[in-house]
């Protein structure tokens, strides 16, 4: 019993990170209409990021933490810059494919820079093992836990209180009308990519803390994707749950089956919610026939 | 007007029946003949007529190297069929790739069924794999597609490793050499004929299923979906005969790719595989027929390509050097990032379109193409 | 008839959606204050004019192709929407397209995106004391209105942007003749306190000439007729293509109607 709930408190924490970047991969999606593929390799980018940071410039992971928003948003605007606002208009296909370039693009470029074997990542969170009820919780997890949670509450403050977040909340539930009020679509373009990379870099970063950080790490953040899915493809709160559920999935499975069938089962549920229930938890049916 | 000679002009509709329509055709054909003939003699040999050719002026292309692009390159025409001709994005390619596998290994390296029954196999497993999964998914949005095929392939993944490690060994599945009647494919030019006429039997397939009904309607659907429907076409069912046909013969090409290799374990079918087969299909042209197999090409022969370049290029050199040497995979995968974006941004129609301003520009010379 | 600082004028306007061409030549004016009828048949080209003037042609995959669009003396054409607004035009769409998911009061300040005076406070009391029923639900959810409910929406987020000309595409669309009526009310009253100029896109001619001063006909991309809105009521060509009225000849048929007055307007 204590071992279901020490996986479940892990899975939570793992979980709260899958939504946090499920966020930003919706916010692109609904904005732009792009499911990018690139998201799980910017997870990758952002863990990296900060290992160059951390090892070659010996920065303390406080303020780490700070340049490497810096450096997500810049990438962000970047790929907005040169890679969407380019092709804006073009079939799906053609810009899905445009992200799964990039992501062989920061693949590529991470490799080369730093080859393609595991990082000993330097420890940056404290990872006690604390004992609640005879139950051992680390320290890591809650820490997790609770970052992404300030996280997601400040996205949701922005999209609720300011102005800039209701403009994007326009763009993101009906692009012609945001047009006709005269909604700046390029300017909230560039904001959705920058908040997307901005999520998935803070997300590589929280993991590097629970995984061993090589290039695989781009396929963990592919479990994005299934978390934004059974959230129904809408923004804060299904995302979240959408990602816990996927979390705890993995380490329940990983924890008493093992690690490979994780990954499998995962995408299995995933299968058999998409085969029932395709507009997911939270999702409306409309907008999910062909 | 009727200028003998290499341009598509027609003059009689006995002409125009006939397979080899213009003197220009015969000459292509003739020339294709020879290519392909000489070219396992070329590469054994390193010598042509007479001449010899060093191993580096080759590229360090060899036989083996000719087979995979074959096999990539009869890959990428079932990819195309689905993805560029009827416009569904499916990311399941490794994992039909790894049924295949998994067929021959059950059907051939178990039951020692005779190779042509193996062949059938693969593909009807293929076929049934592709129905279970098209059948609720086709129904809804492209993007629903993508993530059920994206889940299928981690699933057939795993099963495919259960299977390897439960039947055989974590090394992967052995393969044995397939016998077709009294004849046993068991080096590099006897797979290359098989190989060979393998790819043409698919590409002149597809060409003419593209010519049926059955074809253009996947084209319709993949063009205008309302439009489609509205003419009677039965959209969902269309799909649906696109993705198991094309999961077919993947299959197929699958249990073939695991036959040739020898051995085969499940860390073969990963998403980069995927990817790949994607990058060979834009940057060769989607919804054409040359496309893929320009994109086959390329994709199999810029490993060499690259190879031949850091042999020149000291490993002393700084940067350059190392990298080129140390992770000439990943130097590939950068350049065909950025050759990925280039043409999707610039040229959506891939290597194909120049290939058609070259065909064009050849045929109505001295005119211009326009 | 045209000052320079009237609040819109277009002149040979022609846009053309991937090559296809849809206006042909479109010259209208607008002069202060006034309120313009645009009238025509089911794709005669008059929401590619709107959308033309607001910069949303690209959207739809047109372009304009050549011609003048000027807004209070200033040349808009090839502006993006984005821009547009911010010269003090507002557009109230065809289907009203208002945020589903949002509610009442968020809609509303969308609407704020281009305006470029202060007290948008103000503004959104205004609209609240002139539909009551928007301010009694303004916390619900934009998508649960009803047409009328969501026309006045659309109306009043135009309003927000404290705009000198409004644009209403399609406003009777859909609506019953009752809430028509009450809502072209309204807009009569907003007229009458701001002193908004408007351009109106009806193909319920009648409703729209009894509420404008001036009209314009267009037919397959270009103006064939135009006249203040008092003379075109009465005129008995108009009538008989737009209004339904039988001018005599009740027995012919609208495709037999048109070829006669058309005879006739070459001979004219």
């Amino acid at each position: 019993m204590t071992e279901f709930i020490q996986l479940v408190v892990s899975g939570l924490a793992i979980g709260s990170i899958y939504g946090l970047i499920a966020l930003g991969f919706v916010l692109i999606y609904k904005s732009t209409d792009v499911f990018s593929f690139a998201q799980g390799d910017l997870v990758m980018v952002g863990a990296y990021l900060g290992f160059g940071l951390l090892t070659w410039l010996g920065i303390p992971f406080l303020a780490v933490i700070p340049i490497v928003l810096v450096l997500a948003a810049l990438l962000g605007l970047a790929i907005q810059r040169f890679v969407f606002k380019p092709m804006m208009g073009s079939p799906l296909l053609i810009m899905v494919m445009a992200t799964i370039a990039l992501s062989l693009l920061l693949r590529g470029v991470v490799v080369i820079i730093w080859g393609t074997g595991a990082v000993t990542y330097p420890s940056t969170l404290p990872n006690v093992a604390l004992d609640i009820f005879g139950v051992k919780i680390a320290t890591v997890d809650l820490i997790i836990m609770g970052v992404t949670a300030l996280a997601i509450l400040i996205f949701g403050l922005f999209f609720r209180l300011t102005r800039v977040g209701l403009h994007m909340r326009a763009i993101a539930e009906n692009s012609e009308a945001a047009a006709v009020v005269g909604i700046n679509a390029n300017r909230m373009f560039s904001l959705a990519l920058l908040i997307g990379t901005v999520t998935a870099a803070v997300g590589g970063l929280l993991l590097a803390n629970l995984q061993l950080v090589s290039t695989n790490i781009s396929e963990l953040g592919l479990l994005s994707f299934p978390a934004a899915v059974l959230g129904g493809m809408r923004s804060i709160p299904g995302s979240v749950v959408g990602g816990l559920i996927i979390g705890v999935i993995g380490q329940l499975a990983t924890g008493y089956i093992n690690g490979t069938a994780a990954t499998a089962i995962t995408f299995g549920v995933l299968l058999v919610v998409l085969l029932l229930r395709p507009q997911g938890i939270f999702g409306s049916k409309g907008v999910v026939r062909a | 007007m009727s200028r003998p000679g290499f341009g598509r002009i027609v003059t009689s509709y006995r002409q125009e029946r006939r397979l080899l329509r213009t003197p220009g055709r015969i000459v292509v054909l003739v020339i294709a003949l020879a290519f392909v003939f000489l070219l396992p003699m070329v590469l054994l040999q390193h010598s042509l007529f007479g001449i010899p050719i060093s191993d580096s002026q080759l590229l360090g292309i060899g036989l083996p190297q000719v087979n995979l692009t074959l096999i990539a390159i009869m890959g990428a025409i079932s990819l195309n069929l689905l993805v560029g001709y009827t416009g569904l994005i499916s990311l399941g390619h490794a994992a039909f790739f790894a049924v295949g596998a998994f067929a021959a290994g059950f059907l051939g390296t178990q039951l020692q069924l005779p190779f042509p029954l193996v062949l059938l196999g693969a593909g009807v497993a293929g076929a049934i794999v592709g129905l279970l999964i098209g059948l609720p998914s086709l129904r809804l949005q492209g993007l629903y597609l993508m993530l059920a095929t994206l889940a299928l392939h981690f699933v057939v993944i795993f099963v495919f490793l259960q299977y390897q490690i439960g039947n055989f060994s974590p090394a992967g599945i052995p393969y044995l050499s397939p016998e077709i009647g009294p004849l046993i494919i068991d080096d590099d030019q006897k797979w290359y004929v098989l190989l060979l006429i393998a790819a043409v039997l698919l590409l002149l397939g597809v060409r003419n299923l593209l010519r049926t009904r059955q074809g253009r309607s996947f084209i319709a659907v993949r063009d205008h979906e309302i439009a489609a429907a509205s003419m009677g076409i039965n959209v969902p069912r269309v799909r649906l005969t696109s993705f198991a046909l094309s999961s077919f013969v993947v299959s197929v090409v699958g249990a073939l790719y695991a036959y040739y290799l020898g051995n085969i374990g499940e860390g073969s079918f990963t998403l980069n595989f995927v990817i790949g087969y994607f990058a060979m299909i834009i940057i060769g042209g989607m919804g054409s027929m040359a496309g893929p197999v320009f994109g086959a090409i390329l994709w199999s022969m810029l490993p060499q390509v690259i190879q031949t370049i850091a042999k020149q290029v000291p490993a002393s050199t700084p940067f350059f050097g190392q990298v080129l040497n140390a992770y000439q995979g990943f130097v590939v995968l950068v350049i065909v990032a950025i050759l990925l974006l280039v043409i999707l941004r610039f040229r959506p129609g891939g290597l194909n379109d120049y290939w058609q301003t070259l065909k064009g520009g050849v045929t109505k010379w001295p005119y211009r193409n326009k | 008839m045209t000052g320079s600082r009237d609040s819109l004028t277009v002149q040979g306007l022609e846009a053309a959606y991937r090559g296809a061409p849809a206006l042909r030549g479109i010259s209208l004016t607008v002069p202060r204050g006034a309120a313009v009828a645009l009238l025509g048949a089911n794709g005669a080209g008059k929401t590619t004019t709107i959308r033309a003037i607001t910069g949303l042609l690209p959207l739809h995959g047109g372009a304009i192709t050549a011609g003048q669009i000027t807004v209070d003396g200033e040349v808009i054409s090839g502006l993006q929407s984005h821009q547009v607004v911010t010269r003090g035009v507002a557009h109230v769409p065809e289907g009203r397209l208002v945020f589903a998911g949002m509610s009442i009061e968020e809609n509303l300040l969308t609407g704020t995106v281009g305006r470029r005076s202060p007290g948008a406070d103000a503004t959104l009391e205004s609209i609240y004391r002139m539909f009551p029923v928007l301010e009694k639900r303004k916390h619900s959810a934009g998508g649960l209105l009803s047409g009328g409910e969501q026309q006045m929406l659309a109306i009043g987020r135009a309003l927000m942007a404290d705009p000198t000309l409004i644009l209403l595409d399609e406003v009777s669309l859909g609506l019953a003749p009752m809430v028509t009526r009450s809502i072209f009310q309204s807009l009569a009253e907003i007229r009458e306190r701001s002193g908004v100029s408007m351009l109106v896109v009806e193909q319920n001619a009648k409703l729209a000439l009894d509420f404008c001063d001036y009209a314009f006909i267009v037919e397959n991309g270009q103006v064939v007729h135009e006249g203040r809105a008092s003379e075109l009521r009465d005129d008995p060509q108009i009538q008989e293509l737009y209004l339904g009225g039988d001018a005599g000849e009740s027995t012919r048929s609208f495709a037999d109607a048109r070829r006669f007055r058309r005879r006739r307007r070459w001979l004219a």
